[in-house]
């Protein structure tokens, strides 16, 4: 039994979510019976389709009515609900450490408890659930894996360290659907990294069969930018820039919007869901909202 | 050589050089540290802000460059030269007078009007500064434009633009004179005078010497041949036999030889028209339309030919009368055995029209033993004599006059005072006392006759001709004295010559009352055998029915008067209400001795109404009559140039692409400032850079 309380995991949070369940859009591959609808045909309960009836097929799926109706011999078919192996991809990137909310003390706190949550959820429902956390100094990868002692593993590999350097999103996107196969695989991150790999790679991933979320966190200061005197803009990953902000504020909302939903469209091009989540925001509600959609 | 100060103590201000410094000092401080995700977008938006800053600061460079070129510009005063095609004629020296044509022959072919208008502003613009000029506005009267003669260009190019056509003669003659004068009182020596017309005047000017210093210059401005049709003349006229109403409209074409045909159409109102093909002859043509049933009281129509060259005058309203009997229904008190001695025998033969008598009075006796019922209204008129019991008709009558009819009661030896005030108390003007005698109660002792009636109102106006002396020898025998406080809505018309009233009237709803405290036959006084007593009876008949006030001309032409009546009642109102809606009131203090007022309101052709409003009532209808556009200006009558010449020495006339005169077509110089350019020029400048700072800000 998945009971939620677990070191690193806001209980709160858990038990907003604990009645949410966690649907694959797409069919997915599993060895074991699920939730998740599966391309296998035939040993499931789920109606499919019909197919006209062949040597070989079992006569016990022979549908009467047609039939009787039709004069045809047709055969029902049926869709197996499958487990999903899941993996979660955490950005624990320098930008990460950037948080002027209340509720969350950065953005990494915010990806950290989603992700966890979502794990939550997912190892609740029979799903197995493995996690990579990327940051400057390289990737860690825990496999998926089921059962109630998965989530503290998970919740342990998090909390190793705090926000350190550049991710690497792409690569390690890339190593990371390399792992997963054709799973389920759930990007976490405020997606800032210069590189975009990430993107293809996860259109890549669609076209094998695989499904893809991501989630990008975004704090209310860098979307709304309300900073009013000269100051010296320092990067979390480098870099830096003195500027008047009442001379550039509304250029860089404009930015900010439009990179926010160039993102959103490539990510649906690539076929993945995406979903921007404000920090600000309450994450458990946030998630649910999510996961309804 | 040593320097001197001297307040050396005022030297401890330089202090104050302290400020600036700490200002510096404390003005300066490190820019504060802000930990950011990603500056990506940051420098994103910092290169575009200053891209466009970098084309902004461009602008702004150019804007103040342009400012400062401006404004040095400005001060010296730039102007641009450069040759126009005036105006035949124009000389930009000498004092300008502009006759503006506004005829109604001006509208013709789209509008001469405005050609001649844009040739008066390019004249008022051609002069040099300081240079007088006017313009004045004829047609049939002549109006010297504010503010008349001044260097100012501004005020005569606006009242140039407020200049709108007339529909009235051309009165070429009139126009001239003014502008003479004008320029007499002016004392303007050198000038030159414009007439910017089309070539037709109604009215040709009279030979006159002008100053060799004054020039006149006549254009021409017509466009060319021009064709107008219109309704030259009308005419109305009843069958007596059939009572068909019968018009006859005459159609004239301004060009001699047109043998076309004129669709002619008359139309009634409420959708009734009727048209008729008036073949022209000679440019001349009839048409008749007879109406078989004639519109009843005064109605408005209109004749009205094809659109052709000239607009104005294709409409033509007229008025109809329907040859409407007048019903007088006269109700006998007193029979007798001898025709004459019936109280009505005098009336009835002064109402009874005589064989070829255009009087459209058709009286009917009955006695009021025999009448049960009075019926009718508006229009109708109903005269009760010396009945010696009213009371059975009484309901009747009041219902009568409320509904608009007209009572006219004379008393005579039957009537009881107190029977008629308790039968009759709501309609009398003033009550009955009792009966008088004068001269031993017959008319030929008495000394009591009439005082010298109101010419003004509307009963005794034919009296202005002849007969007034006649009312003073008339003699009264008897007579019904009357309560000296009149009833409401109650005036004394004519008065006895010892003051007592004998002719009173009430208005009592839409109807009148008029009460005669005598007789109308012989018994008591000898009017009927008086000469007035037939135009009297008339005229007592007539303005009960409410026609009098339509008498008279109902046609004038644009720029005409018309004499118009007015109430006499206290507090009552008059006006006419214009084609376009316009209400022109008259007032009673402009009337004439006769009592009507002359209205000169007739600059728009169309149907006119005279409005008469009493106080607590509702406006009534009083009179229709029509405005036409001038006869002589349809005809589009050429001035002609031999005419002119002749008429005005020395005149220049410029048209048909030839001049005869003096002059040649020139060309002027024109000088404009740029100074007001390069200010407004500046004022856009520092508007934009206004504009640049402040989206910086």
């Amino acid at each position: 039994m998945i009971r939620g309380r677990q070191q690193g995991v806001d209980p709160g949070l858990l038990d907003e979510v604990r009645q949410a369940t966690a649907s694959a859009r797409q069919v997915v591959h599993g060895a074991r019976l699920g939730i998740h609808r599966s391309r296998l045909r035939g040993g499931g309960s789920e109606f499919s389709d019909y197919k006209p009836y062949d040597v070989g097929d079992d006569p016990r799926h022979l549908d009467a009515k047609v039939l009787a109706r039709t004069d045809r011999y047709v055969v029902r078919r049926y869709e197996s609900e499958r487990q999903v192996s899941a993996t979660l991809l955490l950005d624990r990137s320098a930008s990460m450490s950037f948080g002027t909310t209340t509720d969350v003390a950065d953005k990494w706190e915010a990806a950290r408890s989603l992700a966890l949550a979502l794990a939550f959820v997912l190892l609740r429902q029979g799903d197995r659930v493995g996690l990579s956390v990327v940051d400057g100094a390289g990737a860690t990868h825990r496999p998926p894996r089921g059962g109630e002692r998965q989530l503290d593993e998970l919740a342990m590999a998090a909390l190793q360290r705090p926000p350190t350097g550049d991710a690497g999103l792409g690569e390690a996107l890339g190593e990371v659907l390399a792992r997963a196969g054709r799973g389920l695989v759930i990007v976490v991150s405020d997606l800032l990294s210069d590189d975009e790999q990430w993107l293809d790679a996860l259109g890549v991933h669609r076209a094998r069969g695989g499904e893809a979320w991501v989630l990008q966190i975004v704090d209310p200061a860098e979307r709304d930018f309300p900073y009013d005197e000269p100051a010296r803009f320092v990067g979390l990953e480098g870099g830096e820039l003195s500027l008047n902000p009442r001379e550039l504020a509304a250029q860089y909302r404009t930015e900010f919007a439009a990179f926010c939903e160039g993102v959103r469209k490539r990510c649906l091009d690539a076929g993945a869901r995406h979903a921007l989540i404000d920090s600000s925001e309450p994450l458990g509600r946030t998630l649910r909202q999510f996961l309804e959609s | 050589m040593g320097l001197e100060l001297a307040a050396p103590a005022l030297l401890g201000g330089l202090a104050l050089l302290s400020l600036p410094i700490v200002a510096h000092l404390t003005g300066y401080r490190e820019l504060a540290a802000i930990g950011f995700p990603s500056l990506r977008l940051l420098r994103a938006s910092q290169l575009k802000v200053r891209r466009r800053r970098r084309v902004e600061s461009w602008i702004l460079l150019l804007l103040r460059l342009l400012a400062v070129a401006a404004l040095v510009a400005a001060f010296a005063r730039p102007s641009v030269t450069w040759t126009a095609r005036a105006l035949p004629g124009l000389d930009p020296t000498a004092t300008t007078l502009i006759l503006l044509d506004v005829s109604a022959s001006m509208q013709a072919d789209g509008s001469v009007l405005d050609r001649a208008r844009d040739d008066a502003k390019s004249l008022v613009e051609g002069l040099d500064p300081g240079t007088l000029a006017a313009v004045l506005a004829f047609g049939g009267t002549s109006t010297l434009l504010e503010p008349g003669l001044t260097a100012d260009r501004g005020p005569v190019l606006r009242a140039l633009d407020e200049v709108e056509p007339g529909f009235g003669a051309t009165d070429l003659d009139r126009a001239l004179r003014h502008a003479r004068q004008v320029l007499d009182d002016a004392g303007e020596g050198r000038a030159n005078v414009f007439v910017l017309s089309d070539g037709t005047a109604t009215t040709l000017p009279s030979v006159a010497v002008w100053p060799e210093t004054v020039r006149v210059h006549y254009h021409d401005l017509r466009p060319g041949p021009l064709v107008n049709r219109s309704v030259s003349a009308v005419s109305v006229s009843s069958d007596k036999a059939s009572g068909d109403l019968t018009i006859e409209a005459q159609v004239a074409s301004s060009d001699a030889r047109d043998d076309g045909v004129v669709p002619l159409k008359l139309s009634l109102g409420e959708g009734v028209e009727v048209v008729s093909d008036v073949g022209l002859v000679a440019g001349r043509g009839t048409a008749n339309f007879t109406l078989p049933l004639p519109p009843e009281g005064t109605a408005a129509a209109t004749l009205t030919v094809p659109p052709d060259g000239l607009p104005a005058d294709d409409v033509r309203p007229l008025s109809l009368s329907g040859d409407d009997e007048l019903p007088v229904l006269l109700v006998s008190g007193d029979g007798g055995s001898n025709p004459r001695d019936d109280e009505v025998y005098y009336l009835d033969r002064a109402l009874q029209p005589g064989p070829g008598s255009p009087s459209r009075i058709r009286p009917r006796v009955v006695t009021a033993e025999e009448i049960t019922q009075i019926t009718g209204g508006a229009g109708d008129v109903v005269f009760l004599a010396n009945v010696a019991d009213p009371r059975p008709l009484a309901a009747d009558l009041r219902a009568f006059v409320e509904a608009g009819g007209g009572l006219m009661l004379s008393v005579g030896s039957r009537v009881d005072p107190d029977l008629w005030n308790e039968a009759l108390g709501g309609l009398l003007p003033a009550l009955f006392t009792e009966v008088k005698t004068r001269g031993a109660g017959t008319f030929e002792k008495s000394p009591t006759g009439l005082s010298l009636p109101p010419m003004e109102s509307d009963e005794f106006r034919v009296f202005r001709t002849g007969g007034a002396s006649v009312f003073s020898r008339v003699r009264f025998g008897r007579l019904i004295g009357t309560e000296p406080r009149l009833q409401e809505d109650s005036a004394v018309l004519l008065r006895y010559s010892d003051g007592l009233p004998a002719l009173l009237e009430r208005q009592v709803g839409d109807g009148r009352v008029v009460l005669f405290t005598s007789s109308l036959d012989d018994d008591w006084t000898d009017l009927p055998l008086r000469s007035i007593y037939v135009s009297l009876v008339h005229q007592m008949a007539r303005g009960l029915s409410g026609t009098l006030a339509l008498d008279g001309a109902r046609e004038v032409e644009v720029g005409g008067s018309l004499p118009l009546p007015l109430p006499l009642a206290d507090g009552a109102e008059a006006w006419v209400l214009a084609p376009d809606g316009q209400e022109h009131p008259l007032e009673p203090g402009a009337a004439a001795d006769d009592g009507r007022v002359s209205f000169r309101q007739t600059e728009q052709p169309g149907h006119h109404r005279l409005m008469w409003k009493r106080a607590g009532r509702e406006p009534q209808l009083k009179a229709l009559f029509s405005v036409l556009v001038p006869t002589a200006e349809s005809a589009l009558t050429a001035a002609g140039r031999d005419a002119l010449l002749a008429a005005v020495p020395g005149l220049v006339f410029h048209g048909d692409g030839t001049e005869t005169g003096l002059d040649a077509p020139g060309e002027v110089v024109r000088t404009a400032s740029l100074v007001p350019g390069l200010l407004g020029l500046l004022v856009v400048m520092l508007l934009g850079e206004g504009l640049l700072l402040g989206r910086r800000a």
